[in-house]
């Protein structure tokens, strides 16, 4: 009966954000520093007209701003969440554990070595989902030398710290262009990805959630334990591959367009176990892209709202909301 | 951030022989004994510097931009050749207009040089390397036997100021980047020529200077035709930087008959607007300096919303030669002003070649 209970407050929660999501979505659309009429709105959708400012505002830079929002929110939050049961510890995920930086290094490289298909949008993608890749084999090896949870999110910080240095080796012999782009990439922003560029990346995103419910009944296993999952029949070595793989795709594709977004991937799948109190993934994943869109989105609201007096950067404004939850999140173990 | 715009701003040193003015202009007799002529040499232009002459030789006080009061205060002899070293490109310009090369004993790095004198003299080893002002070798400073190290003034203090002070350098931060004025600007060549024993050269140079950016300037004030929209900058982050409409860009701006959209702005550092704001204020704006970038493949890679504006088809920067640029754009801005009117009216000057600025294609 409980669990009964439990579980139609879940679907209520869920069907309450989902039924309030488009006002969110219309919400963060208009906010913006330009005021535009509704009727700009719709005929910019249908009927565009390429000399009208506020035509192309709406499509070149709010429609794809407030998508963004959604998938990267989304996106990095199921990646924490397949870190977090992967490596079963709370705090573990994708910045954390230097899947980030990974994605990072390869994209300093790709930006500062001038080879002219690395430099490319693809070239860009291709360099962050093959570091997210490599760095996630790399903090699973070392999962299987260490068994404390504070020693493997240590080693994730120090190959933040590693990768940091060696980019920073890559930014003292590139030329001013390649280190302008490469920092302007770094400082991270919903801003810069095109209604045209939307499509691939929306679908890499879905190619990353369907793979990611293909694997909730795994997922639920591995929360068991290891010893459990084998006796239940599962491919450790398979399901570990291919969730670092997921992990990779959603976190690399969002690396690339976006820059480097902090504490969404680890803050939004702790809230939401707090809030939701069940181990099945399938509610998980879809709750963690939800809450981590409507996270994001939010955040960009209020970065547009203070657009007028104040221009912050994403990343920044994730760091000051997520580093205290976090901190929050620590404090509630102890206690 | 701070650091960034440093490293962009600030690169080094180098020289190149004095070309345009070298025989006409230059003395070829020992510019310490030519004090008396200091008289006539008033700071006009400049707000962030002065000299006096003093007994035994000249005391030169900096402004601090920020309070407007005197920061630093050094009397400079006459009568010893002073070893410097130049963290800034523009003093390693200055020192190569004023053919004074043999004064700088120490740079940032080779890669921003322009000057071949300076070349030279780096590749024999008569110039050491010292990296920017934020990361350089304290004990390579001091075995340097350098009497005065030039930087930029970007950050609040130089690194290790008070000890190299005990030690008896002299440090002195170049605002020339600080003036609103393109001629203030340009006077910092006369305390280069204090310091490096060219006074007379570089109050004839700066002299010169004024002449031609007033000629120009006039040529342009009795122009007609209408004056073309400008912007000038580009997006960091999400903020686009363009600069405040009492800047030295602005007024350079308007001195080459150009109509500066942000020109009604206060502050003589930058505005920043959103790319929305951009847009918008920009819809018909006709020429785009300065976008720190030399091709439009670069520009759309950082700002991938620039082609939606109208401007992306007029983009000019100073690509000819950056290290050209950085060196002589701060002492020679009649050819920066040239440069913009040849952009902004091309029928005035309609053979005359560019000397910084090129088209970004």
């Amino acid at each position: 009966m409980e669990k009964l209970n439990s579980l139609t407050r879940n679907r209520i929660v869920l069907l309450v954000l989902l039924c309030v999501l488009p006002g969110l979505c219309f919400i963060h659309l208009i906010s913006g520093q330009i005021d535009i009429s509704p009727g700009d709105f719709y005929d910019a959708i249908l009927q565009f007209d390429q000399e009208n400012v506020n035509h192309l505002i709406v499509r070149e830079i709010r429609i794809p701003r407030m998508t963004m929002a959604l998938i990267a929110g989304a996106a990095l939050s199921i990646a924490g969440l397949l870190m977090q049961t992967l490596f079963n510890n709370p705090l573990a995920g994708p910045y954390v554990l230097g899947i980030n930086s990974g994605a990072s290094l390869l994209v300093a490289f790709s930006f500062m070595t001038g080879i002219p298909c690395l430099i490319s949008d693809m070239g860009t993608v291709a360099s962050a989902l093959l570091g997210a890749f490599l760095f996630g084999l790399i903090i699973l090896s070392f999962s299987y030398l260490v068994k404390s949870h504070i020693s493997l999110l240590l080693i994730g910080l120090m190959l933040g710290s590693f990768t940091s240095a060696i980019v920073y080796i890559l930014q003292s012999v590139s030329s001013a262009e390649e280190l302008k782009a490469f920092t302007m990439w770094a400082m991270g922003s919903l801003q810069h990805v095109e209604l045209s560029t939307l499509p691939f990346i929306i679908l890499l995103f879905v190619i990353g959630v369907v793979g990611t419910l293909f694997i909730s009944k795994p997922l639920n296993v591995l929360v068991l334990g290891e010893q459990d999952a084998k006796l239940l029949g599962i491919q450790l070595k398979t399901v570990r591959l291919i969730i670092i793989g997921l992990t990779a795709l959603l976190t690399g594709v969002i690396t690339a367009y976006c820059g480097p977004i902090a504490f969404v991937g680890l803050a939004i799948p702790n809230l939401v176990r707090l809030l939701f109190k069940t181990r099945d993934h399938r509610t998980l994943i879809f709750a963690s892209a939800l809450f981590g869109g409507v996270f994001l989105l939010l955040c960009d609201t209020v970065i547009q709202l203070l657009e007028a007096s104040i221009l912050i950067p994403i990343n920044a404004f994730t760091s000051l909301i997520g580093a205290p939850f976090v901190v929050f999140i620590v404090l509630k173990r102890l206690a | 951030m701070r650091f960034l715009l440093f490293a962009f701003a600030v690169i080094l040193i180098t020289g190149c022989s004095n070309d345009e003015f070298g025989d006409r202009l230059l003395p070829d007799h020992d510019e310490f004994s030519s004090i008396d002529s200091f008289d006539v040499m008033n700071v006009e232009y400049a707000e962030n510097f002065d000299i006096r002459k003093s007994e035994g030789g000249f005391t030169l006080s900096i402004i601090d931009p920020n309070e407007q009061t005197v920061e630093k205060e050094f009397t400079i002899p006459i009568n010893k050749p002073l070893k410097l070293i130049s963290l800034t490109s523009t003093v390693n310009g200055m020192c190569s207009l004023l053919d004074a090369q043999n004064a700088i004993v120490g740079i940032s790095s080779t890669d921003y040089l322009y000057d071949d004198q300076l070349k030279a003299r780096s590749e024999s080893g008569l110039i050491a390397e010292f990296g920017d002002e934020s990361n350089y070798s304290l004990e390579k400073i001091i075995a340097s036997g350098a009497d005065i190290v030039l930087y930029s003034g970007f950050g609040d203090k130089f690194p290790n100021q008070e000890k190299l002070e005990k030690l008896g350098f002299i440090l002195i931060p170049v605002y020339d980047w600080r003036e609103v004025h393109p001629l203030g600007k340009a006077e910092w060549i006369k305390l280069i020529g204090v310091l490096s024993g060219k006074i007379e050269a570089s109050k004839k140079f700066f002299d010169h200077v004024v002449q031609e950016y007033q000629t120009v300037q006039e040529k342009v004030s009795d122009l007609n035709t209408e004056s073309p929209t400008v912007i000038s900058g580009n997006l960091f982050g999400d903020t686009w930087y363009s600069p405040a409409g009492d800047s030295y860009m602005a007024r350079i701006i308007q001195d080459a008959g150009g109509d500066y959209v942000y020109k009604e702005t206060l502050g003589t550092g930058s505005v920043e607007r959103s790319i929305e704001q951009i847009l918008k204020d920009n819809s018909s704006t006709e020429i785009w300096i300065n976008p720190g970038m030399s091709s439009l493949s670069a520009i759309s890679k950082v700002n991938p919303h620039a082609k939606n504006l109208k401007a992306f088809d007029n983009v000019y920067c100073y690509s000819k030669n950056m290290n050209l640029f950085w060196e002589r754009s701060a002492a020679e801005p009649h050819h920066l002003l040239t440069d913009l009117i040849q952009i902004f009216h091309p029928d005035l000057y309609p053979e005359k070649e560019t000397y910084f600025y090129g088209k970004v294609e």
